[in-house]
């Protein structure tokens, strides 16, 4: 084992490592966990060359820090602030540096890649870590942190950073992207508009599980339909009775109880996940 | 040719068949067990079965690739293997599920000791099988406030199923009893991590 590059001295609301996550276990109940805005994890992993597919630490909304305890290349992406390494930008750090990240209104989650990627034990394919099945390694306050391939750090001063124009503005969302979901026939056709008529927010009763959405007119959708356990997939808009939807994300369970009616598009996620309560959303049909 | 499903869009590249009725499972578990190469991944609910596809495949093309690959019989649906799993009947729910149907605790034992289960699929958490095959007297409502914590080995039913929790999770099942039988091993990091598979049958043996 090397030594350590780096050691979590706050944990804030959670620091957990994450990849792609898995894929091809939901017929065996087993969640894909994984990043939950691929988006900016692909960039910050881009911003210290390493593959998308490396691990990256997941930062969820809350402050954190990080001490360095080994030169190394990292790159941060997402809605934290630090002023030490802001989103977007990627450069050498030195050991005894420490990196504060603080929550922002820009977004919820942020990335922080480091060059040859963070170490982590594998199971079933990935490191993304998945709470309520103990997948993956947790990371816990004084945790160390390893680069998984030490790769040669050339010190220098300069910064890396995402090009403006391939950046986002989590504040400016697009429309979200909706596909028609496996249930939609239960409801009527003036049901399924009302999804895109109106705008929606983000409850405050969310997380890497699942998205619960808001509006002032979700009692028009609400319902007594019933369904057997069926498969859920990242992005399933699942419609429970009280007419509130929940869009399923990468930590939920792998079956659902509620009306399909939609599935939101991949990109779309990634926006969606970072958006703060009251901001809100829209949605277009596919 | 008539077929007991209905192919449901669900986003790009995947495709729900849907059941018209769930007893016709069987045709479900076929189709999960079928070589093709444009079905990429198969993952079976209650009476529904997840596709997904490679990219750009229309419905009539899934159709049509389950009905080919049905006429040329390449099933690998395995044989199902009898499961024997022992329990302990000293759940914190026995008594009261018990009072509720007016039988004594060791006729629910017998009752659920009784049948014959069968996996119907895997879901909710690593491993966890719902099971077919629920005497009717023991189809009662889950809990009105489930549990925080159902212990890993929690032998329990909710609705017309049964099941062993196969991680310390929340639930809202009737708890009944623990086994200790392992049901999932993540240091097999893969497959043989999951002792059940859909399809397979299980009973529960009463042990002192």
């Amino acid at each position: 084992m090397t030594a350590s590059s780096a050691k979590v001295t706050q944990l804030g609301a959670g620091i957990s490592y994450q990849d792609l996550g898995r894929t091809g276990w939901l017929n065996y109940g087993v969640a894909p966990a994984g990043v939950i805005d691929p988006f900016a994890a692909s960039a910050a992993n881009a911003l210290v060359h390493n593959l998308a597919s490396d691990t990256v630490l997941e930062l969820m909304l809350g402050g954190a820090e990080i001490e360095i305890l080994r030169g190394c290349w990292l790159a941060h992406v997402g809605g934290h602030q630090c002023k030490q390494l802001p989103s977007w930008s990627g450069r050498y750090v030195y050991a005894g540096e420490t990196l504060r990240f603080t929550p922002s209104a820009k977004g919820v989650w942020s990335y922080l890649a480091i060059a040859g990627g963070w170490d982590a034990g594998k199971v079933f394919g990935s490191t993304s870590r998945h709470d309520r099945s103990d997948l993956g390694d947790l990371i816990q306050q004084d945790s160390p942190l390893h680069a998984h391939l030490a790769q040669p750090s050339p010190q220098h001063l300069i910064v890396r950073r995402t090009p403006a124009a391939a950046q986002r503005d989590y504040t400016q969302p697009p429309n979200l992207r909706l596909y028609p979901g496996p249930h939609t026939q239960l409801f009527t056709d003036a049901q399924m508009q009302r999804i895109t008529q109106q705008t929606w927010t983000v409850s405050s009763r969310s997380d890497r599980t699942g998205y619960r959405l808001l509006s002032d007119v979700s009692s028009q959708l609400a319902h007594q339909h019933s369904i057997h356990s069926t498969p859920t997939l990242v992005g399933s808009l699942q419609l429970p009775p009280s007419g509130e939807p929940i869009i399923t994300l990468n930590d939920g369970p792998t079956v659902g109880g509620y009306p399909i009616i939609g599935r939101v598009a991949a990109e779309g996620l990634s926006w969606l996940v970072q958006q703060h309560a009251q901001r809100p959303l829209s949605f277009i049909w596919v | 040719m008539a077929h007991p499903f209905s192919i449901l869009p669900y986003g790009p590249d995947h495709w729900l068949l849907q059941l018209e009725s769930s007893d016709d499972y069987a045709v479900l578990l076929t189709i999960h067990h079928q070589h093709s190469e444009v079905i990429l991944e198969s993952i079976m609910g209650y009476d529904s079965l997840l596709l997904r596809t490679r990219p750009n495949t229309s419905a009539e093309e899934v159709l049509a690739e389950i009905q080919s690959a049905k006429s040329s019989s390449e099933s690998s649906k395995p044989e199902p293997t009898l499961h024997s799993i022992p329990v302990h009947y000293d759940g914190p729910d026995l008594a009261e599920v018990a009072a509720l149907i007016g039988l004594s605790e060791e006729q629910v034992i017998q009752l659920h000791s009784d049948a014959l289960y069968t996996v119907r699929f895997l879901g909710f958490s690593p491993g966890f099988a719902y099971l077919d095959g629920l005497a009717p007297q023991l189809h009662l409502p889950r809990r009105k406030v489930p549990r925080t914590k159902m212990a890993t080995g929690a032998v329990a039913i909710g609705g017309s199923h049964a099941g062993i929790y196969t991680i310390p999770s929340p639930g809202g099942w009737n708890w009944l009893g623990h086994t200790d039988h392992p049901l999932f091993d993540p240091s097999c990091n893969g497959t043989t991590a999951f002792a059940l598979q859909p399809g397979d049958h299980l009973k529960f043996i009463p042990t002192a």
